[in-house]
């Protein structure tokens, strides 16, 4: 009994203080978006929501957000579409080398985005093409591509070949099957493939700062406005986009797994 | 089976193409590119085609390199280490301790923080852990210490801040192969006599440990390959390999040395993958 | 619409292995053949190459006396029912069923009313807004035979498609295709590798073996009169006696066997293929022992036998019997036939229901 009490204590406490450590920042950051003062430190005063003000005038951060949007969603689309025709393909016909394809294709995730980062500035250097959005697109698709492609080749299952089949058999043509059969068959993976593709290609830094000139991300703007210091309009637009993405997972966790759950 | 279809070539080929093509267009072009550029030299301003190793050998001559690129593979490898440790236990709650109904609450508070940004979650850290930050404050308001702590702009920051994020990966990674596992063998091995200690020893862990690996690989190529964190957090003090790649970029334009000391780096992340999949080929053995 | 099928001259090899050989086979228009079969005797390939998944490696397809070897799956009048239905999880009944009429670009109006129609005839409009994963094996099996109706195709293939039933349910649909099928008048090619199955649904049966036709008819005559050893056994259970051909003429055949010399009627030789001399079984189904003390017209005498074994069947009674010559033999007598285990009783054959076949 005693033994149990000490147990039950000891999980308690080791639990608590771990999701304590995991809060701590984000804690700190959302209190002194209030601040009511120049800096972001204790004692705090407040609250106010001036510096959530002075963020939504920000019209080059608001910029910087739309642009971050722009690029999360094209990007992830196109990731998406590539992906999931690559794994049809894998799964569905006889190429030959497919151990290579499948090898080549998921290739990019074991490289550090800095790595691709430099190699695609280096090779857009050479080719004279000026950075832009497009150019950060083009990065997040490189990175996201594997991973869409990853998740959802390993959702692709025999058991569908038969339903695709019988479809071809009715008189649908192959571009009919994968549009009207096997896309929807394979919604929820594709729906959680692009979710994720989103929020990588919404928070990644390092692409989009080396792929980058004058239209720029929201990760790259916050980068600049850490260089002046500690400010509690930082915690205002950090708070923001923490509150964004708990948006979209939520609207993630609404759309795809209440599906996956149905099914 | 081998069937006879009836499909074209063209048209098994036409899906997987797209995919294929934009890898090899943006992905192994850029890096090729990369390799041959690494063999050349930045003379006058100038990118010349010199065609020999020399940015390499540079690197092993160069004292604060080598201290750079064990600088990343130091901070690394304790984070991993670090992260799992801390993670494991916390995993291992949420898993048997806490209600099945509110696991799913649990895991998801446990990796909230993960979906604050990238680079706002390194400054937050700042706030914690700069010289008028809150624990300094706390500290010295309680009498504990005297003089503010030394801890950001060093890499105990970076490291906490590394931790802070893995720990959340690695909970995640180990709650799923916690409860892949059938309840069956924990219950085997207490029917043959084993107590929870010897049972997690012996039976758990192991079962574990692939899934595990895979996290800690995970975790150690993240991290040697990141700037932001150590960046803001261990600031100009003590560089990492992914910083004094960015300063040759950014200063200097010197892309042929940024490039030979990007592969010296993809080299580690390689040999750190060889050396997992060697050991969790003989784990499997 | 319905439609007759030729199949001349079909190989067909995976590398090595040939799975089906120089088939040639006719099935008429409008009737319900089945393709019967252990596992691995190539039926299945055989529906596949039907069907169009698999091109052959020689041979041809003629629907109606037109050339479809070459034609690709949607564009032949054959449809397939898949053995795990392969119903599409995303869409309703309705869906699912107008799917071929809305590839042909009907419009949503006649695909309506069309799909609901079939739903009917399979008795499932009432459901017409569920999905597949909220109905049972047998509705599926259903929606999955009107989607295959609703393109109005000339030959139905079933991919085994009662195998994933229990039994009792199993039974009832054999009823209702066969029913169905006679409604629509479309040819259907059935595969299974149940004999009962064959033989409750069946107008026409093709048993085959090792990628080979070796017997077609109707039930009754696989039944009755086998082609070979092999049908006979695979169709229900079959007693074998070997023996050798001594002699024949017009009348009688005289054979000899275990049992000594028999003189069986010259109609036992069912498919005119032994002569003198000829190593052949003598085949008898369970039913043919006479229950002792039957009278018949041409009783064929085996001597005495013992009672290994018996068990009760409900409607008839069945019987192991160790016979004369050291064999265990099958017998089904009457329900009122109850005889004590290792009791001896005379094992009496109808001779005119007995068939001779070459000895394989």
């Amino acid at each position: 009994m005693a033994r149990r009490y000490i147990q039950t204590t000891l999980t308690t406490v080791y639990a608590a203080l771990l999701y304590g450590f995991i809060f701590l920042p984000v804690g700190v950051l959302v209190l002194f978006s209030f601040q009511d003062s120049r800096l972001p430190i204790m004692p705090f005063k407040g609250p106010t929501l001036k510096w959530y003000e002075a963020v939504l005038a920000d019209s080059r951060l608001i910029e910087s957000m739309v642009n971050s949007l722009i690029v999360a969603v094209s990007s992830s689309l196109l990731s998406v579409v590539l992906g999931f025709l690559a794994a049809y393909a894998l799964a569905r016909f006889y190429l030959p080398g497919k151990g290579w394809q499948r090898a080549l294709l998921t290739a990019p995730l074991t490289v550090s985005y800095l790595i691709i980062a430099l190699g695609l500035m280096i090779l857009f250097n050479a080719l004279g093409v000026s950075r832009s959005l497009w150019t950060i697109g083009v990065g997040h698709v490189v990175i996201n591509t594997p991973l869409c492609f990853a998740i959802i080749y390993s959702q692709m299952g025999d058991h569908q070949i038969n339903i695709e089949r019988a479809a071809r058999d009715l008189g649908a043509t192959e571009w009919q099957t994968l549009l009207l059969i096997t896309a929807p068959m394979m919604l929820p993976s594709i729906l959680a493939s692009f979710f994720l593709a989103m929020t990588f290609s919404w928070d990644e830094f390092i692409i989009a700062f080396l792929l980058s000139r004058f239209d720029v991300t929201l990760p790259v703007e916050i980068w600049g406005l850490l260089r002046s210091g500690l400010s509690p309009k930082t915690n205002a637009a950090g708070s923001l986009v923490f509150l964004i993405s708990i948006g979209l997972l939520i609207l993630a966790e609404l759309m795809v797994f209440r599906r996956m759950k149905k099914t | 089976m081998n069937h006879t279809r009836l499909e074209t070539r063209w048209q098994r080929w036409r899906f997987v193409l797209p995919a294929l093509l934009w890898t090899v267009a943006f992905f192994v072009v850029p890096f090729v590119f990369m390799v041959v550029m690494s063999l050349w030299h930045r003379i006058g301003g100038k990118i010349v085609a010199t065609w020999n190793l020399d940015n390499y050998s540079n690197f092993f001559a160069k004292p604060h390199l080598i201290k750079a690129l064990l600088n990343s593979i130091e901070i690394s490898l304790s984070v991993t280490v670090i992260s799992l440790l801390l993670a494991y236990p916390l995993a291992w709650i949420i898993a048997e301790r806490v209600p099945v109904r509110w696991q799913r609450t649990a895991l998801i508070l446990a990796v909230l923080p993960f979906w604050t940004s990238y680079v706002v979650r390194s400054y937050a850290w700042l706030l914690v852990l700069a010289k008028q930050g809150i624990v300094n404050t706390f500290l010295l308001d309680t009498g504990i210490i005297v003089e503010p702590l030394a801890i950001a702009s060093s890499r105990y920051a970076t490291v906490i801040g590394f931790v802070h994020f893995f720990v959340m990966l690695l909970t995640l990674t180990i709650y799923a192969n916690l409860k892949q596992l059938s309840p069956n063998y924990a219950r085997a091995a207490a029917d043959l006599g084993a107590g929870p200690w010897r049972t997690f020893w012996h039976v758990i862990l192991p079962l574990t440990l692939p899934g595990i690996m895979v996290g800690a690989f995970l975790t150690f190529v993240l991290c040697i390959g990141d700037y932001i964190t150590p960046k803001i957090l261990g600031g100009s003090n003590e560089l990492v390999l992914p910083q004094v790649i960015m300063l040759q970029i950014g200063r200097r334009a010197d892309f042929p040395n940024a490039a030979a000391l990007s592969i010296l780096l993809m080299m580690v992340v390689t040999l750190a993958y060889v050396v997992c999949a060697r050991w969790l080929k003989m784990e499997r053995t | 619409m319905t439609a007759r099928v030729d199949i001349a001259q079909l190989t067909h090899r995976f590398g090595s292995f040939t799975a089906l050989k120089d088939i040639d086979l006719t099935i008429a228009a409008g009737s319900f053949a089945v393709l019967l079969g252990p596992s691995g005797c190539g039926k299945t390939t055989l529906l596949s190459v039907l069907g169009g998944f698999l091109r052959p490696s020689a041979g041809s397809i003629l629907l109606d006396g037109q050339d479809v070897t070459q034609v690709p799956p949607a564009k032949r009048g054959t449809t397939t029912m898949f053995q795990d239905y392969a119903l599409f999880p995303h869409m309703n009944l309705l869906d699912n069923v107008g799917f071929g009429p809305r590839m042909r670009g009907h419009s949503r109006k006649r695909r309506r009313q069309q799909s609901l129609q079939l739903l009917e005839l399979v008795g499932l409009h009432s459901e017409a807004q569920k999905k597949p994963h909220e109905l049972s094996g047998g509705q599926r099996q259903r929606v999955a035979l009107a989607r295959a109706l609703a393109v109005d195709p000339d030959v139905l293939l079933l991919d085994e498609p009662l195998g994933a039933l229990d039994l009792k349910l199993r039974r009832q649909m054999q009823d209702e295709l066969k029913a169905i099928q006679k409604r629509v008048g479309t040819t259907f090619i059935h595969v299974t590798h149940d004999q009962e199955e064959a033989m409750a649904i069946a107008d026409e049966i093709i048993v085959m073996n090792g990628g080979v036709v070796v017997d077609q008819g109707s039930p009754e005559s696989i039944y009755l009169h086998p082609a070979s050893t092999f049908s006979a056994a695979f169709m229900g259970d079959a007693n074998l006696i070997d023996g050798r051909v001594l002699a024949m003429d017009s009348h009688t055949i005289t054979v000899t066997t275990e049992f000594g010399q028999l003189n069986l009627n010259a109609f036992c030789n069912v498919n005119q293929n032994i002569g003198s001399g000829d190593r052949i079984c003598v085949c008898f189904r369970p039913e043919h022992v006479l229950p002792p003390g039957t009278i018949a017209e041409h009783p064929i005498d085996l001597g005495l036998a013992v009672i290994r074994d018996s068990t009760f069947f409900g409607s008839h009674q069945r019987y192991q019997l160790l016979a004369a010559d050291g064999s265990i033999y099958i017998a089904q007598l009457p329900q009122s036939a109850s005889m004590a285990r290792d009791s001896q009783m005379p094992l009496r054959l109808d001779g005119l229901s007995l068939v001779v076949l070459r000895a394989e």
